[in-house]
């Protein structure tokens, strides 16, 4: 494989969510990076922080509640929490853009598609009305949406057709890095398939680089190149498909691939994590997982495990993972 | 084998401004005591309905319905009302599916408090028994719903279907609200309380994975009709209907080394309302010929207890 350019790099982001009930730490010293036309997968169960981290790298977060306490993200050069809010209106939709889990309330109801796709070439590229036209209509068959609907209005598309929409929305000015958060979760199993192969062609055709957040382990092992696997606002694990999949190391991505019932497997009882997620509101000293884990000793209560090196390219935030 | 439950060409019609939505066009099913039934099909293919149906939050529009033996197609209020003690449901979402207003022990006290049959103390205890049975903490006792996560919050609603000792449960897309780990918690739990109780599940879901994990048998729906119904392993090992085996090959695997072998199905779903004759799936179908334009397939047993409505195998 050749050598890819370095796109992304997060390093060390806090992210915390100033309530009423407390402080809220949603993502805590979370470090990765992405390179040019790479699929990462951040897994995560509900409240692990990863729609957090996909909205500051937009810089969708609102300030407050939100509060970006501490680290930096740099796309290609720029760092994007030092950039001003004009700035970012440039940056977002050009550079980096992003697609959220529900189609439905993702699109204006009261505009019609093609208008929609229009805007985002409008606003971030010199063209002339026609032009812009020409290539929103060129983007929404891309998309396998035909160019006569280009006058319809979102209500008169299905589920998985409105998703393709908000792609094509998303794509229009070909941005370096697409962030898919859980594309397909509200889509059916035949529909998600179609949407899957379309973000895939367009990666391979357009070298965009995308970041699939997700909480199923079969899309990951099916899209993705690296997954970060995230709990309680920390990467746990982190590394290549291969090392994840068949050495996985740390306790809870292992509960997580004997929470999951297998297609292809008969399983007589599933192995579920214990417990749920501990309350983010309250700090923890020590590992993040510890009171759920099947195999913690006292020092994991005591001390925070650092993400540490296993393997080339494949860290794992545990004491006993081996 | 007894059959709890079963359907006879069960149909209900929704008159909307467009035409007809044949939501259930025709189902016969039958459940065994103490097993599960699995219904799986994409959103819109009336799995939801025929559930309804069976428990009669729905009246049907045509067929009859059978429930231990006895046919419920036309009972009365009050016979109804004593059939609802047998039959319970539980919802896919369980942030909306429990009165935010009551707490824990509320919820779960109201079913044994219509049926009137136990005195104050007695229910408390029965609530407390409920509550260890479905594991949750007795502490959550005095706690109201929004405060307790998404997997507790099914465990209530477990537990108040479980109060009156139903025979049969329609379970209906239990888990899908619900992450991985908590999934596997609650699936677990059912299995164990249908084990413990002797129930009988109806589970509508439309992920295969789960429905393979909970089901004796499984029933696949596309559009209203029942396309293919068999055992668990048999619809794994040797699916038939083109439909099936499509959305077999669809499921993402959590498996690296898994090989794909995709079957594309073209376009979507389309319209229930005023369906043309012939086979609903043909439009998508990889293997369709004229006939499927024209003809309806009957849904025919083309091995032992192995039933399938396509016309490639007559």
């Amino acid at each position: 494989m050749q050598e890819r350019e370095r796109l992304l790099e997060i390093e060390d982001l806090k992210v915390e969510y100033i309530t009423d009930s407390g402080v809220v730490h949603a993502v805590n010293g979370v470090s990765f990076g992405l390179d040019h036309g790479e699929i990462i997968g951040i897994v995560g169960e509900t409240g692990a922080g990863k729609t957090t981290i996909a909205l500051s790298i937009m810089r969708l977060l609102q300030t407050p509640p939100a509060r970006m306490a501490g680290g930096s993200i740099r796309l290609g050069g720029t760092d994007i929490l030092k950039e001003s809010k004009k700035n970012m209106r440039q940056i977002r939709g050009k550079k980096v853009s992003m697609i959220f889990q529900d189609p439905m309330t993702a699109l204006n109801p009261l505009e019609t598609v093609g208008a929609q796709v229009e805007e985002v070439i409008l606003i971030h590229e010199k063209l002339s009305r026609v032009d812009a036209r020409k290539k929103a209509v060129e983007i929404l068959e891309m998309v396998g949406i035909k160019g006569e609907r280009f006058q319809d209005y979102p209500s008169q598309f299905s589920g998985g057709m409105k998703q393709r929409i908000v792609i094509a929305i998303a794509l229009a000015c070909r941005p370096e890095l697409l962030i898919a958060d859980e594309p397909t979760t509200a889509l059916d199993v035949t529909i998600q398939n179609q949407v899957l192969a379309l973000i895939r062609n367009l990666k391979n055709e357009l070298n965009t680089s995308v970041i699939l957040i997700t909480h199923d382990l079969g899309i990951v092992a099916e899209m993705c190149e690296k997954v970060a696997v995230i709990y309680a606002g920390e990467i746990v694990e982190f590394g290549e498909i291969a090392q994840i999949y068949d050495h996985t190391l740390h306790p809870y991505t292992r509960g997580l691939f004997g929470s999951i019932p297998n297609i292809n497997a008969t399983a007589d009882r599933l192995q579920p994590i214990p417990g749920s997620m501990h309350d983010p509101r309250i700090e923890k000293k020590g590992c993040v997982f510890a009171d759920r884990c099947a195999i913690r000793q006292e020092c994991c209560e005591k001390e925070k495990p650092e993400l540490s090196a296993a393997g080339e390219g494949h860290y794992v935030r545990c004491f006993f993972a081996s | 084998m007894n059959s709890k439950v079963e359907t006879r060409d069960l149909k209900k019609y929704f008159q909307t401004p467009t035409g007809t939505l044949h939501a259930v066009d025709g189902v016969s099913l039958k459940i065994g005591e103490r097993q599960t039934l699995g219904v799986v099909g994409e959103s819109g293919c009336g799995k939801s309905t025929l559930g309804r149906l069976i428990i009669k939050l729905l009246g049907n529009t045509d067929g009859s319905l059978f429930f231990d033996g006895k046919d419920i197609t036309n009972i009365d209020k009050k016979e109804l009302r004593e059939l609802r003690w047998k039959m319970q449901m539980i919802f896919q979402d369980p942030y909306s599916s429990v009165n935010p207003r009551m707490t824990v022990s509320q919820i779960i006290a109201e079913p044994l408090k219509i049926q009137n049959k136990l005195t104050g103390s007695e229910r408390e205890e029965r609530v407390e028994e409920l509550m260890k049975t479905v594991g949750l903490d007795s502490r959550y006792r005095m706690t109201y719903p929004h405060e307790l996560d998404g997997g507790r919050r099914q465990r209530i609603s477990i537990a108040r279907a479980l109060a009156l000792n139903p025979s049969f449960i329609v379970c209906d897309e239990p888990v899908s609200a619900l992450d991985v780990s908590i999934q596997a918690q609650i699936l677990n739990l059912l299995k164990d309380l249908q084990d413990q109780f002797g129930m009988t599940f109806l589970f509508i879901s439309h992920n295969l994975a789960v429905v393979k994990y909970i089901s004796h048998s499984i029933m696949v729906m596309y559009l209203g009709v029942s396309v293919e119904q068999c055992q668990t392993e048999e619809l794994f090992g040797n699916p038939l209907h083109p439909y099936t085996r499509a959305l077999l090959s669809a499921v993402p695997v959590a498996d690296i080394h898994h090989q794909k072998k995709e079957i594309a199905i073209k376009g979507e779903l389309t319209s229930p309302i005023n369906p043309p004759p012939g086979c609903r799936f043909a439009p998508r179908c990889p293997c369709s010929s004229e006939r499927c334009f024209q003809e309806t397939p009957k849904q025919k047993e083309v091995k032992k207890g192995h039933l399938v409505a396509c016309h490639l195998y007559e």
